[in-house]
This record gives C-alpha cells, sequence and structure tokens, in this order.
C-alpha cells in the first residue's frame, strides 16, 4: 500500500514537472522570432510521398513559407489567416494551409503526455529529444536548448507520418521579421466565387490538375482527377454570363456515352463528366458542395 | 520481412545496419514506391548541400535558384506543348473554315475533357493555369 502511495505520487510529481515542460515548449513558441530551412517529407499509406525545401520566417503563429522545391510556391500565415504571396503582394488564400508545426503545438498545448526525455546532440546542438502522444498522434520531437526552438519533429498520426527536419535555423530580431513584413502589400478583400469552388474541387480530388483555355473570347477551367473511389472526374468552370451554354456543352458528352452534369454556385457555371453513374456523380457532387 | 516505410527514412539517413543495408538495397529493386521516395528524397540532399555550401555567394545562389526554375520550365513546355497544340490546331480551324458552327465549337471544347477522362491523372503538381496555386495550396498544406 505505501509502495502504491510513493509510486503514485512519483507519477503525479513527474506529470507535473512534464506538463510544466510542455507549457514552456508552447510559450516559448509564440514568442520565438527565427529564421529557418527545413525538409517536410509527407508520407501516407497509398499514395504518393511528397518532399518539400521550405524557407521559413517566423514571428510566433506568425510566417512566411517560401517553397523552394520541388515547385516554387509562397504562402503565409498572419494572424490566424492564410494569404498566397504573389511577389509583393498577399491575397487572402481560398484555403487554410496548415503547417504541421504548429499543430503539433496546438495539440500538446490542449492534451498529452511525454512517454520519454532524453538529452541528445542535434546537428550539434545539445538538444531535448522528446516523446509526445495525444489523442491524433505521437510527435517525436528534437528541441534546441536552451533557445527551445524545434529543430526536428516526426508526427506518426492514423494515416502515415510528417517528418520536418531544420538543416538550418536561427533566432532574428523582431525588426527585421516586421521589416520584411512591410514589404508586402496585404490584401484582404476575400477570394473570387470562382476560386472558391474550384478549390472545393481540387481539394476533393487526387492527382488534380487544372488547366485554363480560352477560345475566342469564351475562357474556361478544367479541372481534372480522381476521387477518392478512384474514379476518374473532369469539371469544366466558368464564369456565367458568357457566350457558352452549359446545356448544349452537356449534350456533347452524353451524346458520346459519358455521364454529364451541369450546375450553377452563385455566378460559377459547372459541367462536370465522369464514367461513373448518374447517381454516383450526384452523390460526390453533393459531398463536394455540402 | 522488412516495413519499407519504416527502413526507406532509415536508410536515406544512412542508419541502417550493413546487413539491413543490403535488404533495403534487394527491396528497392522490387518496389517502385521506395525507389521514387529515395530519388526524391536525394535530389533534395543534393538541393539543400548546393544551397549550404553556396549560401556565401549570391551569384551562385542566383545560379542555383535558376536551374531549378529551368528545370520546372522544361517540365511544363512538355506539359503545356500537348493541349497547346490542341489549341492552335482547334484555333486554325475556326479561322480557316468559314463553315463553323457553334456544335463544332462545343465538340472541340468538349474533346479535351474526353481525353483527360481517358486519360490516367497526373501523379505530381501538374498543371498549365494560373490557377495552379489552388494545387500548390494542396502540396504545401500539413493536415492529418
Ligand atoms: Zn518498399
Amino acid at each position: 500500500m505505501k509502495k502504491l502511495f510513493s509510486l503514485s505520487v512519483l507519477l503525479l510529481l513527474a506529470s507535473v514537472a512534464f506538463s510544466s515542460l510542455i507549457k514552456d515548449i508552447v510559450s516559448s513558441y509564440a514568442s520565438q522570432v527565427i529564421e529557418g530551412h527545413r525538409i517536410v517529407v509527407e508520407q501516407e499509406k497509398g499514395s504518393t510521398t511528397k518532399i518539400r525545401y521550405e524557407n521559413i520566417l517566423r514571428n510566433g503563429y506568425n510566417e512566411i513559407v517560401k517553397i523552394v522545391a520541388p515547385q516554387q510556391f509562397e504562402w503565409s500565415s498572419i494572424g490566424e489567416k492564410t494569404y498566397i504571396v504573389f511577389g509583393n503582394k498577399m491575397r487572402l488564400s481560398p484555403a487554410t494551409i496548415v503547417d504541421a508545426e504548429q499543430t503539433f503545438i496546438k495539440d500538446v498545448s490542449k492534451a498529452s503526455t511525454i512517454v520519454s526525455t532524453s538529452t541528445t546532440y542535434y546537428h550539434g546542438v545539445k538538444s531535448l529529444k522528446l516523446v509526445i502522444k495525444s489523442r491524433n498522434a505521437t510527435y517525436t520531437a528534437m528541441i534546441l536548448e536552451p533557445s527551445l526552438i524545434i529543430g526536428y519533429l516526426k508526427i506518426d498520426h492514423k494515416k502515415g507520418s510528417i517528418t520536418i527536419d531544420y538543416d538550418w535555423i536561427k533566432a532574428i530580431p523582431l525588426s527585421y521579421f516586421n521589416a520584411v513584413i512591410e514589404k508586402f502589400k496585404i490584401i484582404k478583400k476575400p477570394p473570387s466565387s470562382m476560386e472558391i469552388y474550384l478549390w472545393k474541387l481540387v481539394s476533393k480530388l487526387d492527382n488534380v490538375s487544372i488547366t485554363s483555355i480560352s477560345i475566342r473570347d469564351i475562357s474556361v477551367v478544367i479541372v481534372s482527377g480522381k476521387t477518392n473511389l478512384n474514379k476518374i472526374i473532369v469539371a469544366y468552370v466558368f464564369q456565367s454570363g458568357q457566350d457558352i451554354s452549359t446545356s448544349d456543352l452537356t449534350a456533347q458528352f452524353k451524346s458520346k456515352g459519358f455521364t454529364a452534369l451541369s450546375i450553377k454556385k452563385d455566378d460559377v457555371e459547372m459541367v462536370l463528366i465522369t464514367k461513373m453513374k448518374l447517381d454516383q456523380l450526384r452523390e460526390w457532387i453533393n459531398e463536394v458542395f455540402k | 520481412m522488412m516495413e519499407c516505410e519504416d527502413y526507406r527514412e532509415k536508410f536515406v539517413h544512412e542508419e541502417l545496419t550493413e546487413k539491413e543495408q543490403s535488404e533495403f538495397k534487394e527491396h528497392l529493386k522490387n518496389c517502385a514506391e521506395c525507389r521514387a521516395f529515395v530519388k526524391n528524397y536525394n535530389q533534395m540532399r543534393e538541393f539543400i548541400k548546393l544551397r549550404t555550401e553556396f549560401r556565401a555567394s549570391n551569384i551562385l545562389k542566383n545560379k542555383i535558384v535558376s536551374r531549378v526554375k529551368f528545370k520546372n520550365a522544361t517540365k511544363r513546355i512538355f506539359r503545356v506543348a500537348l493541349p497547346t497544340a490542341a489549341l492552335i490546331v482547334l484555333g486554325t480551324f475556326y479561322t480557316m473554315s468559314s463553315f463553323s458552327t457553334k456544335d463544332v465549337m462545343y465538340e472541340k471544347v468538349a474533346l479535351s475533357g474526353i481525353k483527360m477522362l481517358n486519360s490516367n491523372p497526373a501523379t505530381e503538381v501538374n498543371s498549365q493555369s494560373n490557377l495552379d496555386y489552388l494545387v500548390k495550396i494542396k502540396y504545401a498544406s500539413d493536415q492529418f
């Protein structure tokens, strides 16, 4: 009985110490101003591995992420809003972009348990190696000492894993971060309905591609990709009010034996074609635009 | 048997024992997914090495960036070439034939979609549009 008591006291003490460590990491993250280069590897069972090389400029939860390879793309998260960077302009994104590192910070600050801690060296810097479990994932992190900056993070979740590996990171003055931000013109105009509906399609399709075509004064965007049931869907999307009729276009596909359906959302017209049955297509459309 | 996902990461980080390493090399011969992973990772590593080695020199840095751009551009040329060629053919059709009707236009517009419906969709970021940032958003976001 006494043994059990002292064991539970020990466990209690341990968990108090652990949670204060998490608190320290979380509060430190919110006040860090850093510049870094990192490699992000995302693996999911049954899909191709994604690898990106990114340059990060971060002040707490605000950050500018510049993907350098394999495809150049720059985005930012400022005041919990996602922007897409076009040259020296930032435009509100039709979708939130999630940085797994920030998911980690938010997730462990809610409810999590430290499974193990040890001291190690990461790229020659003395670090804390932590394994933290939450309801959603198991995190393996290398936290640099004494700055508590994240040098490495591996997230094992139900569907696969994400690894974030900084090959270079340093603390920078806040004035530098602010100077960079000030160079951008932040456009707070909401995304167009065309962008919003295109995003709905893109987000629900795998191996997706977007093609813009214009013939005479008509411009049409074609989105094509695979549904989660591995069926190909091609969507013609265009601004209404142009000299193109959805019923004439739909008739083209029907006459060739394909399933086609046209829908209108706000000022956006869409014609979706597939080899699936009409009911299945209708079900998919309902799922995408619910 | 090997759980390839665990092994391939250790392999690229050179964390496998000699025996495991030779086993994994055998496995690579039969597993396209692992081969793609190792290839991608090494390319990326190479890129990082270039960056860190030459960070001091801006001229070289610019060269590296332009090389990456060039690579993307060449890939893009191939991707754009086919549909563009199709459009050019389409365009000349309109200007040349005086009896072209709207039906013909619909048929032609429909054709590009049907072609996509009959082909296997791309397995990497692949777009010919100024809206391709929508596809990149997906690539940049880490949801789980
Ligand atoms: Zn494999």
